[in-house]
């Protein structure tokens, strides 16, 4: 019977219902991490002096960047950068991909979860190893082939061409990630349809296969470019001892101006105009995935993909992919650990041999500043991953359950943050609560959990989105009618199926915050210091390259550890969300793909 | 006893109002089972939804044993977690991270009932599933899953029982022995149930009565016989089995029987018991027009009986499909295979009154 004593709510559509009060709320906290600090950064650049509280406007400081010749250098350096780094990973990127997914490599599952390791090295510590092997004073490779041969140092890493290779090997992994799903979802009988033609290996590849999986390769490209223009720890650590300057190094360097107050207004006026092409970027990567997924649709028939024969190439690809693992993880990570067990840096040598001890170890991890970095680091690292993973979770329950408005600005607002570069946020940040002074966190590690949590939300939803819309609504319904309210349908039906997907969300993002190094140099004080910032420390001074490398081998073995705990989960993730009914998807959020986004 | 009276539903697609159901209103005997038939689209989904509480009506009064559920008059609606009603639905919905256990149980768990255990056991004992309830339901087949759904829905005392094409997402085999064991489930329990469905076999086989829907509206309510036999309704009889439906115009009325105008010439039907119209149609099953080779052979040879040529011959397995074409009107004829392999075309068919059923013109929005 119903219990007719019980009062019965009013009509929902003559009151405001909970959940719209709820959606409210998150708009609002989403529209304070998102668009203020934004809104601050573009206003600071129509400001005489770059602060927001002057009175008055001024085009002065656009006028300034657009008659200054070093601009459009700038411009020209940022693009080359780029699109040189985007190159080099992407092709690499979706040759390793084809190979693992359609071709019968051997090896295949240790290929595969070795190409992903690359990422456990944050691209400031590969870009510090290489310095240490191909820098022309001190680079190892050098320093050897002189040695042997005489003569003048035979690579200079200080080098555009430099930064373009040590920024795509970092980048492949990424791009590997994004363009391998859609290799292995393609539908085999495509390929063998053009096979059937006569068409040999190379021209089914040419013309069949890559125009199918265009979408998906555009895609990684435009997600790679983009985070290339805002990247700032390779150009910072390999351009700027060689002023090539790039966007961001040029912000970083504007920003910490060593003589008097830095130039907001300049920056803000560089950062208005930069963030224009990261938002057109930004959507046309939105608008790609939404394609990609399209096109290489699961059509849910078990097949087995019939595998292409490498034949005598077989071991050839073999070797490509162990070389590439050798230049990106192999070489850089021995490099540092030679550096850490040695008292001051030196090339391969017996006498050097003879020196190796964990002394720097020691004397490294006892030093004040390390635990100040090691704590702050951990609460960090834990707080962040846990807001974004719960706050993800939340949004991505009212982007299914709320209305399309609604639905549109949150699914918005959340991944607006991907286009803004970590940078500028930071120094947005530092706008915020040097001016608006009602929460006294400006110097405090909470500042850096703030920048975090919205640069991240915007992986943390697209990941949490994609699984909520593979949860069938039915599942919720039949908890509402078995008498669940929906706080307790949402804790007991939804929580424990996304867990997953929670889970994947929790480690990406604490791997990224950990190795995190624009927002935190903008955000650094004495008292905010991190592992990461402590690591560009250390570097910066000429005399501590061991306690760099000590502290860098440390937050590499984390990273690693976490990143192989997260193919773990996301080999498990995959394998129970293949079994359960799906929810219908709506087009217009069927773009939700869950790609592992790299960290700027 | 559940009242349904006045449901509209509008969705708001793309910035454009799409209406569902409009104005559709019924009533169910309480331990009656009533079936919700019509195509895809029709609203019959979304009407369920609205008895459920799974969507909002834009108006409507809803009462279950004269308690509002939802009244646009009172401006009340009981939310949907307090409706005590029980609901299975097409995808089955089973929670995959629960066994089949915890999956029946958490009705009785979220409303805090004593005593569990033995009401799980006896749910799933009705299913036939007592010996699986440590299985996670993940493992289950279709069926058994949707058994699990059933044994959800039925464990706690639900006033009401909606069901949202449970089985069409199982092989035909496996659907047609749900259907007996579906139906005999809710006869032992005598629960109200209400049943959606676009299968027209499965409507007659489960329910008391059935309501035909098509686009928002109800067309027509009846018991499934009369639904099939009698239709009264022209979008009826051509969604429910097959017909064959000829224009006509009655000539007169003599009280037992009528006679109509049709391009085939008079025909005689039973009487038009409640055709005020003089214009309509005259629908016959295909199955129920006997057909021979002799005029001789017929039943009873004397009325309606038209000289056609086969024009085409289809096996089915059970029955035979025939076109007939007579005059310039092609019936659909079904018989039973010893009419077969004759080499002759030409054939005599009879319509015999009382199968034979005078339909007004559908005029749409009124029903």
């Amino acid at each position: 019977m119903i219990d007719a004593t019980r009062p019965v709510t009013k009509l929902p559509t003559l009151r405001i219902r909970g959940i719209h009060v709820v959606v409210g709320a998150v708009l609002i906290l989403l529209g304070y991490l998102v668009v203020v600090p934004l809104v601050l950064l573009v206003l600071s650049g129509f400001k005489e002096t770059g602060f927001i509280f002057d009175a008055g406007f001024t085009l002065r400081h656009f006028i300034e960047i657009y008659v200054d010749a070093r601009t459009y250098e700038l411009i020209l350096n940022t693009l080359v950068f780029a699109t040189g780094s985007t190159l080099v990973s992407l092709c690499l990127g979706v040759m390793f991909a084809w190979l693992t997914e359609r071709t019968d490599l051997p090896f295949k599952t240790a290929t595969r979860i070795s190409l992903i390791l690359p990422m456990a090295i944050p691209g400031v510590l590969l870009a510090v190893g290489w310095v240490l092997l191909a820098s022309p004073r001190i680079g190892m490779i050098n320093r050897i082939f002189v040695t042997l041969f005489g003569g003048d140092p035979l690579v200079d890493i200080f080098t555009m061409s430099g930064m373009i290779f040590v920024q795509g090997l970092s980048f492949t992994p990424t791009a590997y990630l994004i363009v391998s799903p859609s290799f292995r979802r393609m539908d085999p009988l495509l390929e063998e349809a053009a096979a059937i033609f006569g068409a040999n290996l190379f021209r089914t590849l040419r013309h069949v296969v890559i125009p199918l999986l265009l979408p998906s390769i555009l895609a990684a490209g435009a997600m790679v470019f983009l985070v290339s223009l805002v990247v700032f720890d390779v150009p910072g650590t390999l351009g700027m001892p060689s002023r090539i300057f790039v966007f961001s190094s040029e912000i970083f360097a504007a920003a910490s101006a060593p003589l008097g107050v830095p130039e907001f207004g300049r920056i803000g006026a560089l950062s208005t105009l930069f963030m224009f092409f990261t938002f057109t970027l930004a959507l046309f990567y939105n608008y790609m995935t939404r394609r990609a997924s399209r096109f290489t649709t699961v059509t849910g028939k078990g097949y087995r993909p019939k595998l292409i024969e490498l034949g005598r190439w077989k071991m050839f690809a073999l070797a490509v992919i162990i070389f590439y693992l050798a230049l990106s993880l192999l070489l850089p990570f021995v490099t540092l650990l030679w550096t850490s067990l040695l008292p001051f840096y030196q090339p391969f040598s017996w006498d050097a041999l003879q020196m190796l001890s964990f002394e720097g170890y020691r004397t490294t991890l006892s030093l004040t500043r390390v635990h100040l970095a090691l704590s702050n680091t951990f609460v960090v690292v834990v707080v962040t991953s846990m807001v974004v993973a719960i706050f993800s979770t939340v949004i991505s329950w009212l982007i299914v359950h709320s209305h399309p408005y609604a639905r549109r600005a949150l699914d918005l607002l959340s991944f607006f943050p991907l286009a803004i570069p970590h940078l500028m946020l930071g120094l947005a940040l530092i706008y915020v609560y040097l001016t608006l002074r009602f929460l006294p966190i400006y110097g405090t590690v909470w500042i850096l959990v703030i920048a975090f949590v919205t640069t991240y939300i915007a992986f943390g939803t697209r990941t949490t989105n994609a699984a909520m819309f593979q949860l069938h609504q039915e599942l919720e319904e039949a908890a509402r009618v078995s008498g669940a309210s929906r706080l307790r349908a949402f804790k007991e039906i939804i929580i424990p199926l996304i867990v997953p997907a929670m889970l994947n969300v929790t480690i990406w993002v604490a791997a990224h915050s950990m190795r995190e190094l624009s927002a935190s140099l903008m955000l650094r004080t004495s008292k905010s210091v991190v592992i990461s910032t402590l690591i560009w420390e250390f570097w910066a001074e000429d005399s501590a390259t061991t306690e760099a490398a000590v502290l860098g081998i440390v937050m590499i073995l984390i990273l690693l550890l976490l990143t192989v705990v997260g193919i773990i989960v996301f080999e498990r993730t995959s394998r129970v969300r293949s079994s359960r009914p799906r929810r219908t998807v709506e087009p217009d959020l069927r773009n939700t793909l869950s790609v592992e986004h790299p960290s700027p | 006893m559940l009242k349904v009276e006045g449901l509209w539903k509008t969705y708001t697609v793309d910035g454009g109002e799409i209406p569902a159901v409009r104005g559709v209103g019924f009533t169910v005997e309480t331990g009656e089972f009533f079936t919700l038939l019509g195509p895809s689209g029709c609203g019959k989904s979304t009407t369920l939804r609205c008895i459920a509480g799974l969507e909002v009506p834009n108006s409507a009064e809803i009462t279950l044993d004269e308690i509002d559920l939802f009244s646009s008059r009172q401006r009340r609606s009981v939310p949907i977690h307090k409706r005590n009603i029980g609901m299975v639905f097409q995808s089955y919905a089973i929670w995959p991270h629960m066994s089949v256990y915890d999956n029946v149980d958490f009705p009785l768990k979220v409303k805090g009932i004593p005593d569990r255990r033995e009401k799980v056991m006896r749910a799933l004992e009705l299913v036939g599933l007592h010996r699986l309830e440590d299985r996670s339901a993940t493992d289950l087949s279709g069926g058994q899953q949707q058994r699990v759904a059933i044994a959800r829905a039925i464990v706690m005392d639900v006033d009401l029982l909606l069901f949202d094409e449970p089985l069409s997402n199982l092989d035909s085999k496996l659907r047609i022995q749900m259907r007996f064991e579906l139906r005999q489930l809710q006869k032992q329990l005598g629960i109200t149930s209400i049943y959606v469905t676009h299968d027209q076999e499965e409507a007659m086989v489960l329910s008391d009565r059935v309501a035909v829907m098509d686009d928002g509206h109800i067309v027509e309510v009846g018991k499934s016989q009369d639904i099939y036999l009698k239709p009264r309704k022209l979008f009826t009889a051509k969604f429910v089995g097959q017909s064959n439906l000829l224009s006509c115009e009655v000539v007169s009325v003599d009280g037992v029987n009528a006679t109509v105008k049709t391009v085939i010439g008079e025909i005689t039907t039973g009487a038009p018991d409640r055709s005020a119209s003089s214009e309509g149609f005259l629908m016959i099953r295909p199955e129920h027009i006997p057909m021979s080779w002799t005029q001789e052979e017929l039943p009873s040879s004397d009325v309606n009986v038209f000289e056609g040529t086969i024009i085409s011959e289809t096996f089915t397995g059970k029955l035979v499909d025939y076109r007939v074409r007579v005059g310039e009107f092609t019936f659909e004829v079904q018989t039973p295979l010893h009419h077969a392999l004759q080499k002759q075309n030409r054939v005599f068919i009879q319509l015999p009154p009382e199968r034979c059923v005078m339909l007004a013109k559908d005029t749409p929005g009124t029903s």
